[in-house]
């Protein structure tokens, strides 16, 4: 008898713990076919190939454009731009922490990375506005108030901390028998760094790559206050731009009315976003999963 | 042992070595006679690894490992010698095979590249592999993936690696330890062929290895230094109780 009370609200938990595991799976999937949905009904009016490959971007104002690509010129300028400033620091970070600095400094540097990580987006948002900006201007007097190099720079180091601390994960998987093996044939710190370890970790850090640039895509917040709204179609960085992200926000914001074609552009856009991001950080996985492997 | 140091290449002398305080090798003296294979041998956590690894300073990675006394290499005590230095001269086999994860070729070569040979590198390599009997095995697939080859292949491959750097002295941690018997044999052999130019130190708990390989055998046992001394007086007619003990199989 008791015995199959104690049966019986196991199964009751079991079926708690599968809801719980059940929403975060449901809600991607509500996701994906309210976009899917709106996008389609955005593709009947405009056609795919215009959505693509057009130059102008003028949803809001008339003539009405519906060409995405300043809007991804604009959010791989940041990309770019972020990645200039991520990658090589985020890479020498992970090469100090694991390679030469001591385990006591590692363990106090490590949650300082973490804190950085943890700063609100908009913050970098602002300081980009009003610290780095005027910095720029200093040197470069033509640049516009709102221009894709500040925000660039502030994703960069928004996405430094997680490129340092995959990174430093990558390294410290090689395993420390490659390390003591190169050393023992005479090997300086840094030959046993870049002609080791670097190499042996590569996959890891190339999977951390591709994630720091599927958030830097991501990125909403800081873009959207410091790289302006201007869907402009430039590779010049001292320029205002807008980021897909960017647009998505800017609509939000407004009083666009529900079902019409302006308010489909948001699912669009979003869809693109989803996109690319889900083909990267599937991308980074199957990287990640590879190396891995190796020293199985 | 005796004052006669002729033949010493490695002059092994009062060396205590230390884990954050805690003594891991007291007060051992030795000698490392040239172009001869030295064992030590001794129980598990006896402190061998330690002492070998002191040999090439590779225990200056490991935080609070603290050396005294002296170890004359030449006319250089090598506790205060540059590392980097050093370890080109004395090369090392680990207790696992650990070959880069790179061609067969570039694993052989990387030793000398880095320290700027500039000869013929394939005729290095080459060499390297013949005396580590594993040419004939790779020699069609030079370009291949280290990783590919069986664990005897890779020890003999780590050994090619360290011989490529044309060392004085080779230090093996147990060399044989993660092999099978057919394996480690085929290193036992290879082991006969090196000692013709090469001075060995090899750190083995396999009490019939050290018998079969090598001319000179020390036993530790917890740090202590318990006998030295020619191999066959030390498996045959041991000085000390313990070492009797140990090497008949009664502990260990």
């Amino acid at each position: 008898m008791k015995q199959s009370h104690i049966r019986y609200s196991e199964k009751l938990l079991e079926i708690l713990f599968f809801l719980c595991a059940a929403i975060s799976v449901v809600t991607t999937i509500a996701v994906i076919v309210v976009l899917a949905v709106e996008t389609y009904g955005f593709l009947k009016q405009v056609p795919v190939t215009e959505f693509l490959f057009g130059t102008l971007w003028t949803p809001l104002l008339e003539p009405k454009s519906y060409g995405l690509l300043p809007l991804l010129s604009g959010t791989m300028l940041i990309v770019v731009g972020a990645s200039l400033v991520a990658l090589p620091i985020g890479v020498a970070s992970a090469v100090y922490l694991s390679e030469y600095a001591s385990d006591k400094t590692r363990r106090m540097l490590k949650p300082v990375l973490e804190v950085l990580a943890g700063i609100p987006t908009v913050v970098y948002g602002f300081f980009a506005l009003t610290f780095v900006t005027p910095i720029i201007k200093i040197f470069l007097p033509e640049t516009h108030v709102f221009n894709a190099a500040s925000a660039a720079i502030v994703v960069g180091i928004m996405v430094l901390p997680m490129v340092a601390s995959l990174c430093d994960d990558a390294l410290r998987a090689v395993p420390a028998s490659l390390r003591e093996g190169a050393y023992s044939l005479g090997a300086t710190s840094f030959e046993v760094t870049t002609r080791v370890v670097l190499p042996a970790g590569l996959s890891g850090i190339f999977a951390a790559f591709v994630l720091a640039i599927s958030r830097a895509i991501g990125e909403t917040m800081a873009v959207t206050l410091a790289a302006g709204a201007t869907p402009n179609l430039t590779l010049n960085p001292l320029e205002s731009i807008q980021t897909m992200t960017a647009y998505i926000v800017q609509v939000s914001l407004g009083d666009t009315p529900a079902g019409t074609l302006t308010y489909q552009t948001l699912f669009a856009v979003a869809a693109v976003l989803f996109l690319i991001t889900l083909v990267l950080n599937i991308a980074a996985n199957s990287i990640m999963k590879r190396f891995q492997e190796v020293y199985e | 042992m005796q004052d006669d140091k002729t033949g010493v290449i490695l002059d092994i002398d009062d060396v205590c070595i230390s884990y954050s305080g805690e003594l891991a090798v007291r007060n051992v003296s030795l000698p490392i006679y040239e172009k001869k294979i030295t064992a030590i041998i001794g129980p598990s956590g006896c402190g061998k690894s330690t002492l070998l690894r002191s040999l090439n300073r590779m225990n200056d990675f490991i935080p609070g490992c603290e050396l005294t006394g002296t170890v004359t290499f030449g006319d250089v005590n090598l506790v205060n010698a540059d590392p980097v230095d050093l370890r080109r001269r004395i090369g090392m086999v680990f207790q696992r095979p650990n070959p880069f994860p790179k061609s067969i070729h570039r694993n052989v070569a990387w030793g000398p590249t880095i320290n700027g040979f500039s000869g013929d590198m394939d005729e290095r390599v080459e060499k390297a592999l013949q005396q580590a009997a594993l040419w004939d095995e790779v020699k069609d697939r030079l370009q291949d993936s280290a990783l590919n080859l069986s664990g005897g292949q890779q020890q003999r491959l780590c050994i090619a690696r360290a011989l490529a750097m044309e060392p004085e002295i080779i230090l093996m941690d147990e060399p044989c330890s993660a092999l099978d018997p057919v394996s480690t044999a085929r290193i036992e052999d290879l082991l006969f062929e090196l000692k013709e130019n090469y001075t060995i130190v090899i750190v083995t708990h396999n009490m019939q290895q050290a018998a079969r390989v090598s001319e000179y055998t020390a036993f530790l046992e917890n740090g202590v230094l318990v006998e030295y001394g020619d191999t066959e007086d030390v498996f045959t007619n041991p000085r000390n109780q313990r070492t009797e003990d140990y090497v008949t199989g009664r502990f260990g």
